[in-house]
């Protein structure tokens, strides 16, 4: 056999991947042992980045060795439908091509997302293969798949009519830029170097004031009191008057109530309901006025009086010029505090009054806590469940609706006296309406709920409706693969999905959605950075493909990512992965170069050569065993690469 | 100084190499080819394509024989005794080795290998130290023989026959960097030692393995303070 000079990963790569042609990957239930994993769905525009890389790149590996250890390993891949960010693209290409998305129905708007799904949607799967990803790829799905759609809409309902979604006017997390509300754990809090604007307010009727501070000047034209605390000496002169808002002089009462800090700013606080989570409890409390002054895109309303249709953050600049104009201003100070920002569009969150669906978590948080505290589902590293514990306990209800049109729409359906009933389609909710409301009804009375829930609301049924286990719970698959084995995921993630998926697993199968969960590093650059855009410090991950061959990177990325710690990646990893594979070629062309006699007696030295190898084979393969069980996944490659070859340096 | 340092690709194919132009036995051919096989498995879960791709190439396969689906190796019976007695022969090769570089003896040219005679734990390897250091034979000594050169594997003293004779000079000077390299050694793990928050916490095997360091360092540097005496005579 003529076996070439030089290892070509290329070749190789693009010969072997016909393991697929084969059908290995495939999986369907049988007499053995299953090993399942579901993939964290990338978003279906997305691309591969090298997160993506070494999340896949584990579960592989994790995969590969159930399957030779004889199990019946399925590994699900999919994508999802990435509700804001999805949207948020298909609004700028409509924009781009001089559409609007204000002035185009929604069945137009969702042909567009559709389209732009088949066009896009996608690559990253295919990017996957590259790596070697052994996915079960004819179980592929898709959030917005029918049988995905129709689980979550069939939850929603059930959700509903056991009583735990509910709709209510709250104080939510609004996003302009994507002009929806977030929920709590959408809004990333960051610290910020910003202003504290110490601000006159003149007593009604007299010549005295009371200074306030606060960092959002712009929300004055909001206020509907200020607020001292009642035992400070200070303001004691202020109980039961009014003060006057800055330029537009509307007269707002002096309110007392304990929750004031009085060391902060001036110890006299301006209450604006409509826009501060802390001044809306505060509103309810002493039965306040709420004045919501901002447009959805964050611009100010006729209700401010001034500014209207500018944008929040220029009405901050103007105001300030006009309240040192009229006198009001009376000093400015530095000051760092943390602002909200949306995870997905970056954009200032507004907090702000809302009607919108939320699911209560009380029960559902209860049990899902439970099995990580009793060990049913395990942690790698263990140290999360500090973090888990701490959310589960501290968690609000859950905001599930999002004002856009990307998703699953909310099957909620309205009845022209301000009923409503929960339904899978218009006629079905008509049927209902008909029998609990008022039999004289007709199709035309009834309009659906605008709004989509949550892309979480749908992935939090992932390894559930993968198999089709909400529609038919008793289904072959869904008996089989669930709960499923391993959850390889980012930790940024461990409340958005990895919590909920709990939850959803104990409220519809009433069993873990899987038994262990590993939580792989964040990947930064060699000189501990995130890897971002802005910065340029993200290698293309089919680049380096390319020029390393999958395997190098795979060993590249494994060789230093400990699970949960983060990964300083060097592309030099890869560099000794491609290296490994030589060595191991040079191994196979020195061994295919020998000539074989049988009639050859074994040297004692060979003899005694294959005697100490095979010792210490199965001295490392234990050790390898335990690394596993451990999923200490780099230590496991560590020794087996020595075990191979070993070029440390030996000084 | 203490080196592990074997593996398949550096250590075990040398050893078995059968000399240029020389075939191979089979029964270590097959059993290479098995071993091969055995490592590109538990490799494959990370480096699925060159592992299927050697696989291959290793021998001749029916369809469907793809490493893919084969099965992971099943752990068997390990002889800690036989590991430990090779990474002491490994340490008497690599001094060979050094001993051969250091005196400009050709790999080619054989020679002979006396030992002190005691406990000598790599003796079941003698046919592979004499391979792989080409040597005519190995002879257990008791008295340190003139005309040597010597070097030391834990506290066991090796020597080598030189048939021109050695710079007393220059040999005292290597042994007294060895002595402060290995009383430098020593030092450092009795630093560690007398830690006791590492004595107090850390796994008894791993406190256990310095103390045989410290054990180790100290033969040693007994030895190497003879040697040192012998030669100023």
């Amino acid at each position: 056999m003529d076996i070439p000079s030089k290892y070509n990963p290329q070749a190789t790569e693009d010969k072997w991947y016909d393991w697929m042609e084969k059908r290995y990957f495939h999986s369907e239930p049988d007499e053995r042992e299953p090993y399942t994993i579901v993939i964290p769905p990338p978003n279906v525009t997305g691309v591969l980045h090298m997160g993506h890389m070494l999340n896949n790149t584990i579960q592989d590996v994790l995969v590969r060795r159930a399957r030779m250890q004889g199990k019946n390993a399925c590994w699900v891949p999919g994508t999802d439908h990435a509700s804001i960010a999805t949207e948020a693209k298909v609004v700028a290409k409509l924009k781009a091509d001089g559409i609007d998305k204000e002035k185009i129905s929604r069945e137009k708007f969702l042909e567009h997302a559709w389209e732009w799904k088949e066009k896009h949607g996608g690559i990253i799967l295919e990017q996957l293969k590259k790596l070697g990803a052994s996915c079960d790829w004819e179980r592929t799905r898709f959030t917005m798949d029918e049988a995905l759609y129709e689980s979550v809409i069939q939850v929603f309902i059930d959700l509903y009519n056991k009583g735990l979604i509910y709709r209510g006017i709250r104080m939510i997390n609004w996003d302009p830029s994507a002009g929806t509300a977030i929920s709590d754990e959408e809004v990333i809090h960051r610290e910020v170097n910003s202003k504290l604007y110490y601000i006159n307010y003149q007593v009604e009727g007299e010549n005295d004031f009371i200074t306030i501070a606060t960092t959002r000047p712009e929300t004055i034209l909001g206020d509907t009191a200020v607020c001292v605390h009642p035992e400070d000496e200070r303001f004691k002169r202020f109980h039961g008057k009014k003060v006057l808002v800055p330029l537009i002089n509307r007269p707002v009462p002096v309110i007392v109530d304990k929750y004031v800090d009085r060391e902060f700013g001036t110890g006299a606080l301006k209450i604006t309901p409509a826009h501060d989570l802390h001044d809306y409890e505060l509103g309810i409390k002493h039965k306040l006025a709420s004045i919501d002054i901002f447009n959805d895109d964050g611009t100010l309303n006729e209700s401010a009086e001034l500014y209207i249709g500018k944008d929040r953050f220029a009405v901050r600049e103007e105001i300030v010029k006009d309240l040192e104009k009229s006198g009001n201003l009376v000093k400015i100070e530095d000051y760092l505090n943390k602002v909200g920002f949306s995870e997905r569009t970056d954009a200032v969150i507004e907090p702000r009054l809302s009607q919108q669906w939320f699911l209560k978590m009380g029960e559902l948080a209860k049990r899902a806590l439970e099995v990580v505290e009793n060990g049913t589902i395990r942690f790698h590293p263990p140290k999360f469940k500090n973090i888990y514990r701490h959310w589960m306990e501290n968690v609000r209800d859950w905001n599930i609706s999002r004002q856009l049109w990307w998703g699953q729409q909310i099957p909620v359906y309205y009845l022209p006296d301000g009923n409503m009933v929960a339904a899978r389609s218009k006629e079905e909710a008509l049927d209902l309406a008909r029998k609990k409301y008022d039999s004289g009804l007709n199709l035309e009375d009834l309009s659906q709920d605008e709004d989509v829930v949550d892309t979480w609301f749908s992935s939090w049924l992932w390894p559930i409706t993968v198999f089709d286990g909400i529609r038919y719970p008793d289904n072959k698959d869904i008996n089989y693969y669930y709960p499923t084995n391993d959850l390889v995921t980012a930790p940024d993630i461990i409340f958005f999905w990895v919590a909920r998926m709990i939850m959803a697993g104990m409220e519809y199968r009433n069993e873990v959605p899987f038994k262990n969960v590993y939580f792989t590093g964040i990947v930064r650059d060699k000189l501990g950075r995130k890897m971002s855009k802005t910065l340029g410090n993200s290698p293309d991950p089919l680049k380096l493909i390319d020029q390393y061959g999958a395997d190098g990177v795979r060993v590249g990325m494994l060789l230093t990512a400990p699970a949960g710690n983060d990964l300083p990646f060097d592309p030099a990893l890869c560099e000794q992965g491609r290296n490994f594979s030589n060595k191991i070629w040079n191994a196979l062309r020195l061994i295919k170069g020998w000539k074989i006699d049988t009639q050859l007696e074994q040297p004692e030295s060979s003899r005694l050569a294959v005697e100490w190898f095979r010792s210490k084979f199965n001295t490392t393969l234990n050790e390898i065993n335990d690394y596993f069980t451990k999923y200490r996944l780099s230590d496991a490659l560590m020794a087996t690469y020595k075990l191979i070859w070993d070029d440390s340096d030996l000084g | 100084m203490i080196l592990i340092w074997d593996d398949f690709c550096s250590w075990y194919l040398e050893m078995i190499k059968p000399p240029y132009k020389h075939p191979v036995d089979k029964t270590t051919y097959a059993k290479t080819v098995a071993f091969f096989e055995d490592l590109m498995k538990i490799l494959h879960p990370f480096m699925p394509f060159l592992t299927e791709e050697i696989w291959h190439l290793l021998r001749d396969r029916e369809e469907g024989d793809d490493i893919i689906i084969a099965r992971l190796p099943e752990t068997g019976p390990a002889d800690e005794k036989i590991v430990n007695a090779f990474d002491k022969a490994e340490q008497v090769i690599i001094g060979i080795r050094k001993i051969r570089k250091e005196k400009n003896i050709p790999n080619k040219e054989t020679i002979t290998l006396l030992l002190k005679k005691g406990k000598h734990d790599e003796s079941m390897f003698y046919p592979v130290l004499e391979k792989m250091g080409n040597i005519d034979k190995i002879e257990e000594v008791t008295e340190k023989p003139d005309n040597v050169i010597s070097f030391i594997v834990g506290a066991q003293e090796y020597y080598i026959p030189l048939s021109e004779s050695v710079n007393v000079e220059d040999e005292i000077a290597k042994l007294q960097e060895e002595l402060k390299y290995t009383e430098g050694f020593l030092n450092s793990v009795m630093k560690k030692l007398s830690n006791e928050r590492f004595v107090n916490n850390a796994p008894e095997a791993v406190v256990a393995k310095e103390k045989k360091k410290q054990a180790d360092a100290e033969a040693r540097i007994k030895v190497l303070k003879e040697q040192i005496g012998n030669l100023k005579g």
